[in-house]
């Protein structure tokens, strides 16, 4: 994994995400850690789609493995457009 | 079809071919803006260290800011503006429109019904792992 | 590739001691857990056991039946979490998701019925809970969390040990190919990577708003290989428009 989504994900801590597995579970809650492989740890989580997934209704602590991790949905003012952009070059050139 | 998804090959300016890597299960559509921005880049007409095609990647940094068409596994496809990527296609993409394809057999008549689910997003991250294909926007069709 | 849950009954000391590690290749054992029980499935808890997290892998063997045991990589442990809504589920316990097979290949068969079924078939097992007996015989949250956080938190540091496991090249950069030459020499290279070229003069890309008249046509390299063996969703990209439509 690449530093540019680590680091930008290390900013996000405290935020609330919501976090789509591959497998259609989405799971919404206050991002506690991140680290370089993406493995994400929530808190405070609740399942978006309850039908689906009843008895995952909530869970304090969470640990999802990056690998099984289709979407991260940010909130709109965690995104810093230019700050993205630079980094993104940087690391295009770097790389 | 017995595509198992694997990289394309695409002929650049100089009409080498330029081939995605064999991890990153990546085509790429070259549009006709890309093209022309490429052929700036070489000819000069745009001086910019930016404008440079050297690898398909680049030919994505080309279209940071602008919306692209991102197909992904599981008969998922997005349209938003590109934001962030790096080399494994992981990517931040913000006003996103997300359109999931199902395809269920009717018990009766066992026709194919086709369902199309579409969703908006303020800012999504994707994970590059199920990437299959970007595209600059379409502007065509 | 994710295996997902599996049946472990290597245990040393004639079959009645600890689970027997793959030591040689770095095995170790981080945390044991006695009076845990787990629950398979949809399944009621088995009679309780010992719980062995290793860096590689969770294991769960029973009391009562020395013939008993489970065991699950970390590599196939999709998510795990503390689950303690008596809504959710009855007795407080670490909730796991398990990546199986039948996930990458197909999603139709239903656990139901295999979860039902007298014969269990694991590899169709897609979550589990681990159960400490300690759990419900104590009211105070106090006492109690520090079992479940604490397994909680190794199964954390034990998952971070276990990322993906890094594809030949990746960390190299990425490989581009600047020419056919390259390609064949890759090929030659290769291992269990086929590698099929076919010129496929229909699949011209930007012709079509005559700006200029770059050639377009797309060489196209196929990689067979499992690792991007998403046949049936790719069948359905003959049925739309916007990219390539490719021949064998």
């Amino acid at each position: 994994m690449t530093y540019l989504f680590f680091s930008y994900f290390k900013d996000l801590v405290g935020r609330e995400v919501t976090v789509e597995l591959k497998n259609d579970l989405a799971i919404r809650g206050t991002l506690h850690s991140v680290d370089q492989y993406l493995n994400i740890k929530l808190e405070n989580t609740r399942v978006v789609d309850q039908d689906k997934y009843p008895h995952m209704l909530s869970v304090r602590n969470c640990f999802i493995r990056g690998s099984v991790v289709r979407y991260v949905q940010l909130p709109p003012d965690g995104v810093d457009i230019e700050l993205l952009h630079d980094a993104t070059r940087r690391e295009a050139r770097g790389g | 079809m017995t595509v198992k998804s694997g990289a394309r090959v695409l002929p650049d300016v100089f009409g080498r071919f330029l081939t995605l890597s064999r991890i990153v299960a990546l085509k790429i559509l070259l549009k006709p803006l890309v093209y022309s921005l490429c052929t700036k880049g070489r000819t000069g007409m745009a001086t910019e260290e930016d404008s440079a095609v050297k690898e398909p990647l680049d030919l994505i940094r080309l279209s940071l800011d602008e919306r692209i068409y991102v197909k992904l596994r599981s008969d998922r496809e997005l349209r938003g503006k590109l934001h962030a990527y790096d080399q494994h296609l992981n990517m931040i993409l913000g006003d996103v429109e997300e359109i999931v394809t199902t395809v269920e057999i009717d018990d009766e008549t066992y026709e194919e019904i086709v369902r199309t689910t579409r969703r908006t997003v303020p800012f999504l991250f994707v994970r590059g792992d199920g990437v299959i294909l970007v595209s600059p926007p379409l502007r065509t069709a | 590739m994710a295996v997902g849950l599996r049946h472990f009954t290597a245990r040393a000391g004639n079959g009645v001691g600890e689970p027997i590690l793959d030591t040689d290749n770095g095995e170790e054992l981080v945390h044991v857990q006695p009076s845990v029980s787990v629950a398979v499935g949809n399944r009621v808890p088995e009679s309780p056991g010992t719980l062995y997290i290793t860096n590689r892998q969770v294991i769960w063997l029973s009391e009562l039946d020395r013939e008993k045991g489970y065991a699950v990589g970390f590599l196939s442990l999709s998510l795990h979490a503390v689950s303690r809504d008596p809504e959710a589920y009855p007795s407080p316990c670490i909730y796991t998701q398990i990546e199986t097979e039948a996930d990458e290949v197909e999603d139709e068969s239903e656990d139901s019925d295999s979860e039902c079924s007298e014969v269990l078939d694991l590899s169709k097992i897609r979550e589990m809970r681990f159960i400490p007996s300690d759990a419900n015989q104590c009211v105070y949250d106090s006492v109690f969390p520090s079992t479940m956080d604490t397994l909680f938190q190794v199964f954390c540091e034990c998952a971070e040990l276990n990322p993906e496991p890094i594809e030949e090249g990746e960390e190299e950069g990425h490989n581009w190919i600047f020419s056919a030459d390259q390609l064949e020499d890759e090929a030659g290279a290769g291992d269990d990577v086929e590698w099929h070229f076919s010129q496929n003069p229909t699949n011209t890309i930007g012709h079509s708003n005559g700006h200029h008249d770059l050639a377009s046509s797309v060489l196209e390299l196929q990689i067979n290989d499992q690792r991007f063996d998403d046949a049936e969703e790719m069948e359905q990209d003959t049925d739309t428009g916007h990219h390539h439509q490719s021949q064998q």
